[in-house]
């Protein structure tokens, strides 16, 4: 009989076993016979005669489980039989080693997991106890069907382990896996991890505008993005990431990206715990300004809190016309209650309204 | 009213408040408080806490202190933003392609894109504004169009002709699809070997129309300038650039005239003269190589 030729073996974790694959030329194989012996030790660590005419030889987890070691390397030889139970030459020896199964997960997305984001930064974690290291992976991008709409391609020595994908469609679901090889030849994977993507945009009015121009078979983008963006001074802190509080003394202001040009502007806030008797609100185009103050009072019917809007207008430089309202009063509900302050410039005139809200919770 | 025998502030809005005229106010400052958010239009406006206001084109800022100070329609600033991108990618597809980019933007008056894209098909696409935000793509603000147009369209780099007229007789534009093969006979064989060279796979084909200037105004065909018209459609199937086609059937090629000719046939009257060119398929319309190398975007961010 001719001998067997038996393949490389992929290093594998002893508590899951393998399949050992071999070729042979010769007359139908009926049962093949693996030999592994530990490499130091040559001492047989598994022997099993498995009756099949298939050119594989599977070997159980609960022999390799029980008997062989992982980080431990090993050799194999294998003969046939054939139908008359003739048991053929040794095969060629292979060496293998054992190692733990890798641990390779995205880090940072779970299966049902929604993405806010057009674009999100998958993260990978490997680890293995032998530490063996992570030499190469992919990260692959499928739809709803499985079907593969991107790939980062393989990438190699990345100590980031993270791949960022873009692109992704509002309301769409997908799968992300990453598939890789160690050092010692193990495959890696991470499974289909399904997820779907939920876009939070802010900016839906105007930002992005669209128009068909039907005789220039063409479409009109135009962008109306405003930036503002306000500066503190002194002491500012933000209350469940939904308020600012300056009442240590800080200050927020906008100065930079606006100007109220028309005659007529509307300004409106939600406010609490306003200082008495202090000014909370100030508008100003560098020589007149427009003040608001917080007041309480009794005028016969108890305690009540109105707000007063003092307008200067600088007329020349030693005449400055003032223009005083006062909003209507209110009684506040508790100490921190929140207070709607609006206030209406039409042409020189002014609104001012406030709204006791109670206690509600911070948008 | 009677004051110690005089006449005082006698008519109903005497005691009025003086107008004031404060313009072009350009700060905002807040203190002493708690403030939950900040709304500015230029409109007169019923803020309640019922109804949160919504952006508009009068709205001047909006700001909500979600542990920031921003108060505009977008959360980034303008020392961070690197450049604004505007792709673009036909609904259900998974590739953006860049069409146009803003860079070297210094102040807030620079953080305005407006362009026409004339590259689309009659499709439904989406478009995103992209914020480069330190040279990293931040988040993808997305709308969607469907172009809507009637006719065929001849595209170039600054000129658009259009017509519905006589399209190729049948009024459709029926395109060849070419790629290599080659057919080998073998003397011991039945049947012959077929062989595929190379990748070449496009599209070409012949496009005849009539063409004249369209009045908008009197929403009729100006057959009197047909002829000057014509001139110009020819010079730019003849200025060697790519062109793009497309009809309203929802078919599009990025294409090069080729075979060294323009005809026309004047079908019996100087009124009914068709134009006649052949055209090959020379790019990808979804391809941000082929859009930047035959001049209809300003960048080629994907290379692809």
């Amino acid at each position: 009989m001719l001998s067997p030729i038996l393949y490389a073996i992929d290093n594998f974790d002893v508590s899951k076993g393998t399949t050992v694959k071999f070729y042979y030329t010769g007359e139908q194989v009926f049962a093949s016979r693996l030999t592994i012996k530990d490499n130091e030790t040559l001492k047989t660590v598994y022997q099993e005669k498995v009756v099949s005419m298939q050119l594989y030889h599977p070997v159980a987890a609960e022999f390799t489980s029980e008997k062989m070691v992982n980080g431990k390397t090993y050799v194999a030889t294998l003969t046939v039989f054939d139908k008359n139970d003739n048991e053929s030459p040794v095969s060629n020896s292979v060496l293998f080693t054992c190692y733990s199964t890798p641990i390779f997960k995205f880090s940072n997305v779970n299966d049902g997991d929604i993405i806010s984001d057009a674009s999100y930064p998958f993260k990978l974690s490997y680890s293995q106890k032998e530490n063996i290291a992570l030499s190469q992976y992919i990260v692959t991008l499928y739809d709803y069907g499985h079907n593969q709409v991107w790939s980062s391609g393989a990438i190699y020595n990345d100590a980031s382990l993270s791949v960022t994908i873009g692109g992704l469609t509002d309301n769409a679901n997908y799968y992300v896996r990453a598939t890789g090889n160690t050092a010692a030849n193990i495959e890696v994977d991470t499974g289909y991890i399904g997820f779907s993507v939920n876009i939070v945009n802010p900016n839906t009015f105007l930002v992005l505008s669209l128009e068909n121009v039907a005789d220039e078979s063409s479409v009109k983008v135009t962008t109306n993005i405003v930036i503002v963006e306000g500066r503190s001074e002194g002491n500012i802190s933000y209350i469940d990431n939904a308020a600012v509080d300056m009442r240590n003394g800080g200050k927020v202001i906008f100065d930079d990206g606006f100007s109220l040009k028309k005659n007529t502007f509307t300004i409106g806030g939600i406010w609490r715990n306003i200082e008495d008797y202090s000014t909370f609100l100030e508008i100003s185009n560098g020589v007149d300004s427009i003040k608001l103050t917080w007041n309480k009072g009794n005028f016969g019917d108890g305690e009540v809190y109105y707000a007063e809007l003092t307008a200067n207008t600088k007329i020349n430089s030693s005449f400055t016309l003032t223009y005083i309202i006062q909003s209507n009063h209110i009684t506040l509900a508790s100490t921190d209650s929140c207070v709607l302050i609006a206030i209406q410039k039409i042409d020189g005139l002014f609104n001012l309204n406030i709204k006791d809200l109670g206690e509600v919770a911070f948008t | 009213m009677m004051f110690f025998g005089s006449g005082i502030l006698g008519y109903s809005h005497s005691a009025d408040p003086t107008l004031v005229n404060i313009n072009n106010s350009n700060s905002v400052t807040l203190e002493n408080s708690v403030c939950d958010e900040i709304y500015t239009s230029l409109d007169i406006e019923n803020y309640n806490s019922t109804t949160k206001p919504e952006w508009s084109s009068n709205t001047i800022f909006y700001a909500k202190f979600h542990g920031n100070l921003f108060a505009g329609n977008v959360e980034y600033t303008l020392s961070t933003l690197s450049a604004l991108r505007v792709k673009r990618r036909p609904m259900g597809s998974y590739k953006w392609i860049t069409l146009h980019e803003l860079t070297g933007i210094k102040k807030v008056e620079d953080v305005r894109i407006e362009f026409k894209d004339i590259t689309p098909l009659m499709q439904e696409y989406e478009y995103a504004l992209v914020p480069v935000i330190n040279n990293v793509e931040g988040e993808y603000t997305i709308e969607s169009i469907k172009p809507d147009f009637r006719g065929v369209f001849i595209v170039g780099q600054d000129k658009i002709f259009h017509t519905v007229l006589n399209i190729n007789s049948c009024g459709e534009i029926l395109p060849q699809r070419n790629f290599a093969s080659a057919t080998a006979t073998p003397l011991d064989s039945k049947y012959p070997y077929v062989f595929y060279n190379g990748i070449n796979n496009y599209d070409s084909g012949t496009l005849a129309a009539t063409y004249a200037p369209f009045d908008k105004e009197n929403c009729e065909w100006d057959f009197e300038n047909a002829c000057k018209y014509r001139n110009e459609l020819k010079d730019m199937l003849t200025d060697g650039r790519p062109k793009i086609i497309k009809y309203d059937d929802g078919c599009g090629w990025l294409v090069a005239v080729v075979n060294n000719s323009i005809t026309e046939n004047a079908n019996g009257s100087k009124y009914n003269v068709v134009t006649s060119f052949d055209w090959t398929e020379i790019g990808n319309l979804e391809s941000s190589n082929d859009l930047y190398f035959s001049g209809f975007a300003n960048c080629n961010v994907e290379g692809s």
